[in-house]
């Protein structure tokens, strides 16, 4: 019988099988993050390349920076930010499982066949006061502990995916998206730089100055406009583009007006919001407007009162505003109209003291503007909407609505008087939860008839007499009392009344 | 503890398994002589009855469930009663009852007559066909190992075992078992057609001249030291953790349990299942050499120790899933603790 070895001996080899398992475990356990995570690779890299040509797609559309980048720049964010999101992804996955020694242990168990084993005696090992069945178990792995010490588990490999057919795709429209990205970055680089060069070229060399200053110092709070080329062309004052360019800007405005009348109920809010910003604005570039006004209005006072009426009068009322707008940082809203907060500064303007010599033209103008206020049609966008009607009592009728000015339709108070109100048109919720519906049910009644039949006639005849056996019959309980009677008889019978019968007790 | 010591305890737990497998094998040698095939049936009701467990055996007639029973009465020398269940059989007729008997003086007094409850090994046959208030007898004896009439309670005697057998069909004029009936069975054993193979035998040992006698190869003092030893076989904490994985895995809402045991099931296995997944490993473990019990002996007994304790619900009725459909399902589902996957 071969020597038993000591108990520290198998300690030992269970640590050292320990040890083994979890260098296998870990490895697996990064087998498995690899396999769950890189399938993501080429998702992520879809939605870099999308948000990136989505950023490019707005740069050049509306003129933001949302990315400023170059190409290298790109294509190297495109590349590796996939990657980094997915190496993350596995390495928070393989933190995130914790190995166990009796895991690993099992692993050998599992491998070999030994039926946890090995498992049981890493247990009872550590236990001081072992019976006879858990020595016995101690016993009983020592044989097997050294093969599976000797036993070479198969090795973990790390592999990549199986990129099956819709991974590929997805790789290759992220391919397809960012080379998108990168023509749309290189295309508006181009189109600003030439817009630049024109620009250069038109503007005098006083208003390049002043272009310089605007583009050096920007108002942070100036909103910008809707492309490079129109930012342009409305900050420079150039003569010979004027004619052609006011037909396309009156297109602007009416398509802008009527398409803020069809969405003005939502974007009321923002509207207001912009005009708190303008607000701010306005007064932030005070100083600059007060100046541009002045310099415009020097050469007015100094014109003959016979140049007043200019044709066309329209047109020279809206330059000082477009240039008071653009130069002098006031928000201007879509489609041209003023906002707000600029007819309030319209208004302080015209209440501010003016000089008594010039107190005649103010007049004058007060007056063409009545004019042609009475004159003019509404414009559409100042148009509300139309008051909802509706009679379908709301869910809160104490709920403020914009649509609603007072006048005609039935606010929330009013929905409650008259028929509508007499009618049971709130849904009551139904108390009774959990019933059964029975469903559908129909009651059919079917009429019955009742049928007579006819039964056989019984004949009467004689009954004779009684010759067989009369068979089972009913067994009647004797009292207990009658019991005894029967039993003394029959004891006096046997005893041929020799014996007194006993006394009934 | 010493190394001699050591040696010793690991020396007597190895004679106690020996002497174990080795009556086991005798006992399940002598019935096998009598019934051809059933391997499982036959392991199934020895590893109760050597765990101190009760067996319900289920099956049509004529499979030899009755004779199974009687056989092992007989190769284990204990004293065996039958009880006919019938529906108009009352509790006394098994208990036992008080009758009014003669003396010699020719007085009277009341004597306790026991019934056919009070034995070793109790074989009762159609359990099913004697109404609740009879079942419901069977369970001080099946759990607390005593019956009580009237003011006497009568201890029985160790080994004690009941053996119950019920037939799936001709359910008309049966009474189910109730649960707290069924949670006292230890297993619960389907006893199935012979395969083709076995019909051969099976004519020849019941058709022939010679009729088959079964030897006793063990007596009550024997069976009562085994189970002493089944008992003390250790328990691992895998193990243990892993058959109470599997009885929490067929109770609905668990954190254990499947879909298919939240959809279908209405009431799951109590902790009597556990206990029963645990003394029947030991048996399996000792069976297989080992003295300490694995998930593999676990996973062996779950079939038996669950499928009457798992009561489906309507919709399993109507879809047909019976519960040893469950029970895979949950064996499947619910890994043996610390597997790496």
């Amino acid at each position: 019988m071969p020597a038993k070895p000591a108990p520290d001996r198998l300690q030992d080899q269970l640590n050292r099988l320990a040890a083994q398992g979890a260098r296998r475990l870990k490895r697996w356990v990064l087998r498995c993050a690899c396999d769950r995570y890189l399938k993501l690779l080429f998702p992520a890299a879809l939605c870099v390349s999308g948000a990136i040509l989505l950023a490019e797609l707005l740069d050049t559309a509306a003129g933001t920076s949302l990315w400023p980048f170059g190409l290298a720049v790109t294509v190297l964010v495109a590349l590796a930010l996939p990657v980094l999101a997915v190496a993350g992804c596995v390495l928070f996955d393989f933190a995130r499982h914790r190995i166990d020694r009796r895991m690993c242990l099992a692993l050998y168990d599992r491998d070999l066949g030994l039926k946890d084993r090995l498992q049981a005696a890493d247990q009872y090992l550590s236990k001081a006061d072992r019976s006879d069945f858990e020595q016995a178990a101690v016993e009983d792995a020592r044989g097997h502990v050294q093969t599976a010490l000797d036993r070479k588990l198969p090795p973990v490999a790390i592999r990549p995916p199986d990129w099956i057919p819709p991974h590929r795709r997805l790789g290759a429209l992220a391919v397809v998206l960012l080379v998108a990205a990168l023509w749309t970055g290189q295309y508006s680089a181009s189109q600003a730089s030439a817009g630049e060069t024109l620009v250069a070229d038109a503007i005098p060399g006083d208003l390049r100055r002043d272009s310089d200053l605007t583009q050096v110092l920007p108002d942070p709070l100036q909103p910008r406009p809707a492309s490079l080329a129109a930012r342009r062309n409305t900050e420079v004052e150039v003569p010979d583009s004027e004619a052609e360019s006011r037909p396309s800007e009156m297109e602007a405005r009416e398509f802008s007006a009527q398409r803020q009348s069809d969405n003005r109920s939502a974007a009321g809010s923002d509207a207001r919001r912009s005009n708190r910003a303008r607000q701010a604005q306005s007064g932030a570039s005070g100083q600059r407007a007060e100046k541009q006004e002045q310099d415009e209005s020097e050469p007015r006072k100094n014109e003959p009162r016979e140049q007043k009426p200019r044709d066309p009068p329209k047109e020279e009322e809206d330059q000082p505003k477009e240039s008071a707008g653009l130069k002098g940082g006031k928000g201007e809203m879509s489609g041209g109209r003023m906002a707000a907060s600029d007819h309030a500064a319209a208004q302080d303007k015209t209440q501010q003291p003016e000089p008594e010599g010039d107190s005649d033209y103010g007049d004058e103008e007060e007056d063409e503007e009545q004019k042609a206020g009475s004159a003019s049609k509404p414009l559409i966008s100042q148009r509300k909407a139309p008051v909802n009607r509706s009679l379908t009592p709301s869910a809160d009728g104490n709920e403020e609505r914009d649509d609603l000015n007072g006048r005609g339709g039935p606010s929330g108070l009013k929905k409650t008087r008259g028929v509508a109100a007499m009618l049971l048109g709130v849904p009551l919720p139904d108390y009774l939860q959990g019933k059964v519906n029975p469903g559908r049910m129909k009651i059919q009644s079917e009429q019955g008839r009742a049928e007579e039949h006819q039964a056989d006639p019984a004949q009467a005849r004689e009954r004779p007499a009684r010759d067989a056996a009369v068979g089972h019959t009913l067994h009647r309980e004797i009292p207990p009392l009658g019991r005894d009677v029967v039993r003394n008889y029959f004891l006096a019978q046997r005893t041929n009344g020799e014996e007194a019968p006993e006394e009934i007790e | 503890m010493t190394d001699s010591n050591a040696a010793a305890a690991a020396e007597r737990a190895r004679a106690g398994a020996d002497e174990f497998t080795e009556v086991f094998n005798r006992v399940k040698a002598q019935v096998s002589r009598l019934i051809v095939g059933q391997e499982e049936v036959i392991d199934g009701v020895l590893t109760a009855l050597m765990c101190g467990g009760h067996v319900l055996l289920e099956g049509v007639p004529g499979l030899g469930k009755t004779m199974l029973v009687k056989s092992l009465g007989e190769a284990l020398n204990l004293k065996f009663s039958r009880i006919q269940f019938t529906p108009d059989m009352m509790p006394a007729d098994i208990q036992g009852t008080m009758v009014l008997t003669e003396t010699k003086g020719g007085g009277h007094e009341l004597t306790f007559q026991q019934g056919p409850l009070i034995a070793n090994l109790v074989l009762a046959d159609e359990i099913n066909r004697a109404t609740p208030k009879t079942q419901s007898a069977l369970l001080e004896a099946m759990q607390e190992r005593q019956v009580t009439v009237g003011r006497r309670t009568i201890r029985l005697d160790e080994p004690y075992s009941v053996m119950a057998t019920q037939n799936p069909v001709e359910q008309e004029g049966t009474y189910p078992l109730p649960e707290a009936q069924l949670d006292r069975f230890l297993f619960k054993q389907i006893v199935s057609y012979p395969r083709e193979e076995e019909y051969a035998p099976i004519l020849e040992r019941t058709t022939g001249e010679q009729d088959v006698v079964i030897e006793p190869v063990a007596d009550a003092e024997t069976i009562v030291r085994l189970r002493a030893v089944a008992r003390a076989v250790a328990v691992p904490e895998v193990a243990q953790r892993y058959a109470v994985q599997l009885v929490m895995g067929t109770q609905p809402d668990s954190d254990y349990a499947p879909d298919s045991i939240g959809a279908y099931v209405a009431l799951g296995s109590s902790p009597r299942g556990a206990q029963g997944l645990i003394l029947g490993g030991k048996v399996r473990a000792l069976l297989s050499g080992r003295f300490s019990v694995s998930t593999d002996d676990i996973r062996s007994v779950a079939l038996p120790v669950l499928r009457h304790r798992i009561l489906v619900n309507f919709h399993a009725q109507a879809n047909r899933v019976t519960p040893d459909l469950l029970v895979d399902d949950v064996l499947q589902s619910v890994e043996p603790p610390h597997t790496a996957s």
